[in-house]
């Protein structure tokens, strides 16, 4: 995708600042989306290897942008007033950026638009912001950005699939893989239900 | 020159390996090509990592990036992937008439004429209901949710043998407890002559001297053919509209209706979160499916729900009650209070009209039209409403599966090559024989003309039990 011909497009376009924001996430959630099916559906995934632990230091603006994402998404240790884990204590940022799953390799264009809005509430970018500053930048980025749903969903998934480490996963209350629990009792509540059928098929 | 078979299938799912035994048992040489790999117990894994289970799913999202679709791709297709429940389709569900009054089962396929083929596949695989004792606490507690208002809820059926409840189906079954296809059909077809080449994925369609050319790459992406007298198409409802659709041009009269009529098994995700005060269901423990499914919705809404589709873990990524962020602070901690103990996800099912479109696009691959029509956002409203109505009698909070509303998608896609009995709104006849084209047949998913009041398979496993009858007979 040739970015700077889509900006020149926009520009020419004449698009306000609202549906700039829309398009824009859109073009680059599209992209990276389908790098990622693309990949899936090929079946080609790249040896990029277990990350390096301790996880991914944001160095760059942009890293420091998708860092402040992830955090705001699903607040971690030192932002969540409890001290629980999320998305950075995952691994999220090593996630984001690994090649395979292809979350932000077209994002980066998107960031300058959570970073404009910071500056817009509270003069500074995204990423120098606390948590409720952060959180009223993605509340008002929310509406403006399409398919910012889909780009939450990927930051939320290694806290909550357990993709690089488990413990978001602990942290719900889930073991994750396990022999089993057949010793269970099974028999919660059970006597109290009626059934339609003899033998779970209707006729 | 291409080796020829009397029967080539494409794709080993329910709608191949079943054919595939089934003719060879009638003393027919049979090749499947299977573009997955072969995957054993020792190669699942207990994980839902993306890059470990794009190894034994294809996933795509529809054209809009509005939902997504899972299909198997292994040797074995969805049995090797599924959540297990094998229901069967209830008699009404033939008798369905579409939003454009077109009754889109043929005539000639209705609960009875299906019967001794559901026999036959629940034989082959070990369907049998659920004992209480395999009936998860979420199920347990979805059913007491209706017994509270004088609802009825049934225990499912599965494919299980000593199931382990370790809560991985939807991973492929390290216990080995999940009988897939590779456990039955596919082992005995092997053991009755049928090769089944996986690696390779089926291209094109072209006619041939005595039936038909298939044209596949293999392992190393070369380009190879075989010719079959017979050619069954069963790559699973995106796939095998894929597949006919470049075939179109040598295949010219194939029908228009060819990746049309897609729809998704009238899936709706909900959540219900759990009033306060109630014992811990402990979500993760226990099978994908919570071994439980009520009909009392069928009647009068004609739809059936499947309680505690898992992974609950993954699901809550997106389940959110109404009107509140579903990110944040708030949202973290508000999912950590109701997961694992007092969180419950469920499908609604039920006949629907197809409305989605496969099509090729600009890359010559499969893009899957399905937008949030008018019809289906009605559809929607009308089969959440009870479900609004169960949750608010119970205490309880109905939970949204997508930031604006509920998932409709994922798993159970149908319809793209449907048979019917009108050659204008059908791609097939009822015999699953492809119009204007005789020896070239559908017998999986795409063929299934709506939606099947319960999980698709056992269904779609049953007509591709009739359809290998009538090849075997008339073949
Ligand atoms: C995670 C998951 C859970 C599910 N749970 C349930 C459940 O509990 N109950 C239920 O009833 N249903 C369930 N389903 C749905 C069910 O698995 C499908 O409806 C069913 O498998 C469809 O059968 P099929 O034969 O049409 O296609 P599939 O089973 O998908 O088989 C098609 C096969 O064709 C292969 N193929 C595709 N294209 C080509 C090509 N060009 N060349 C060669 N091979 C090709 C694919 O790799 C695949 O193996 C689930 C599905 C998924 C993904
Ligand atoms: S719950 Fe049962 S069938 Fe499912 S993966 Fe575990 S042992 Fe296998």
């Amino acid at each position: 995708m040739d970015m700077t011909k889509l900006l020149d497009d926009v520009v020419k376009r004449e698009l306000n600042r609202r549906e700039f924001f829309k398009w824009i996430a859109q073009a680059s959630v599209v992209v990276s989306l389908f790098g990622l099916m693309d990949q899936i559906s090929c079946g080609t995934v790249p040896k990029t290897g277990v990350p390096a632990s301790p996880y991914m230091v944001p160095q760059t603006a942009d890293e420091k942008t998708v860092y402040a994402l992830c955090d705001t998404v699903l607040p971690g240790r030192t932002s969540d007033p409890g001290g629980a884990p999320g998305a950075v204590d995952v691994g999220t940022m090593d996630f984001a950026y690994d090649k395979f799953y292809g979350v932000v390799q077209e994002l980066p264009l998107v960031l300058p638009l959570f970073n404009a809005e910071a500056q817009n509430q509270f003069g500074k970018p995204l990423y120098e912001l606390d948590l409720a500053q952060r959180t009223a930048v993605l509340k008002s980025s929310e509406t403006m950005l399409g398919l910012i749903d889909q780009i939450y969903m990927f930051l939320k998934g290694p806290f909550y699939i357990g993709i690089i480490s488990t413990l978001g996963l602990e942290y719900m209350g889930d073991p994750g893989p396990n022999l089993g629990y057949r010793n269970q009792d099974f028999s919660f509540y059970k006597p109290m239900s009626n059934e339609m059928t003899s033998d779970g098929n209707l006729p | 020159m291409a080796s020829t078979f009397d029967a080539v299938i494409v794709g080993s799912g329910f709608g191949g390996a079943i054919p595939a035994l089934r003719l060879a048992q009638a003393g027919k040489k049979v090749l499947v090509l299977e573009q997955g790999r072969v995957y054993t117990e020792q190669d699942f894994k207990q994980s839902w990592d993306l890059k470990y289970l794009s190894n034994i799913l294809n996933i795509t999202t529809s054209d809009d990036y509005a939902t997504f679709f899972r299909s198997g791709m292994a040797l074995g297709g969805g049995s090797v992937v599924f959540s297990g429940l094998m229901n069967r389709s209830p008699s009404e569900t033939f008798q369905f008439v579409d939003d454009n009054g077109y009754k889109v089962w043929p005539a000639a396929v209705n609960r009875q004429v299906l019967d001794p083929y559901y026999d036959m596949v629940e034989s082959m695989m070990q369907v049998r209901q659920a004992t209480w004792n395999e009936v998860s606490k979420t199920g347990g507690m979805f059913a007491k949710l209706l017994d509270n208002v004088g609802l009825t809820c049934d225990r499912a059926r599965f494919p299980y043998v000593n199931c382990r409840q370790c809560g991985y189906c939807e991973a492929g079954c390290i216990y080995g407890a999940k009988q897939s296809l590779m456990h039955n059909y596919i082992p005995q077809a092997q053991a009755a002559g049928v090769e089944f080449k996986t690696g390779c994925r089926a291209m094109q369609i072209l006619p041939a001297a005595a039936g038909y050319e298939v044209q596949y790459t293999g392992p190393d992406d070369t380009l190879s053919s075989v010719q079959g007298t017979i050619v069954i198409v069963a790559a699973g409802t995106i796939y095998s509209a894929e597949l006919l659709l470049r075939s179109k041009p040598s295949l010219t009269q194939l029908s228009d209706q060819v990746g049309q009529n897609f729809n998704n098994n009238g899936v709706v995700r909900f959540g219900i979160e759990l009033a306060d005060g109630l014992p811990s269901i402990e979500c993760y423990k226990g099978m994908d499916s919570a071994g439980v499914m009520t009909y009392a919705y069928w009647k009068d809404y004609g739809i059936t729900i499947e309680a505690g589709t898992s992974p609950a873990s993954i699901f809550t990524l997106n389940i959110h009650r109404a009107g509140e962020l579903g990110w944040g602070l708030g949202f973290k901690q508000w999912a950590h209070a109701v997961y694992p103990s007092k969180l419950i996800i469920a499908n609604i099912m039920g006949p629907v009209t197809g409305e989605g479109q496969v099509y090729l696009n600009s890359n010559n691959l499969p893009s899957v039209h399905f937008p949030l029509t008018q019809n289906l956002s009605t559809y929607i409203a009308s089969k959440i409403a009870p479900i609004q109505a169960l949750a608010t009698a119970n205490n309880a909070y109905l939970l949204q599966t997508m930031p604006s509303g509920y998932m409709y998608s994922i798993d159970h896609m149908l319809g793209t090559c449907r048979m019917g009995d009108d050659p204008a709104r059908s791609v097939a006849d009822g015999n699953g024989q492809i119009r204007n084209y005789p020896g070239l047949f559908v017998s999986d998913s795409s063929a299934i003309p709506c939606g099947t009041g319960v999980n698709p398979s056992t269904t779609i496993a049953a007509n591709a039990e009739r359809i290998a009858q009538y090849i075997v007979t008339n073949w």
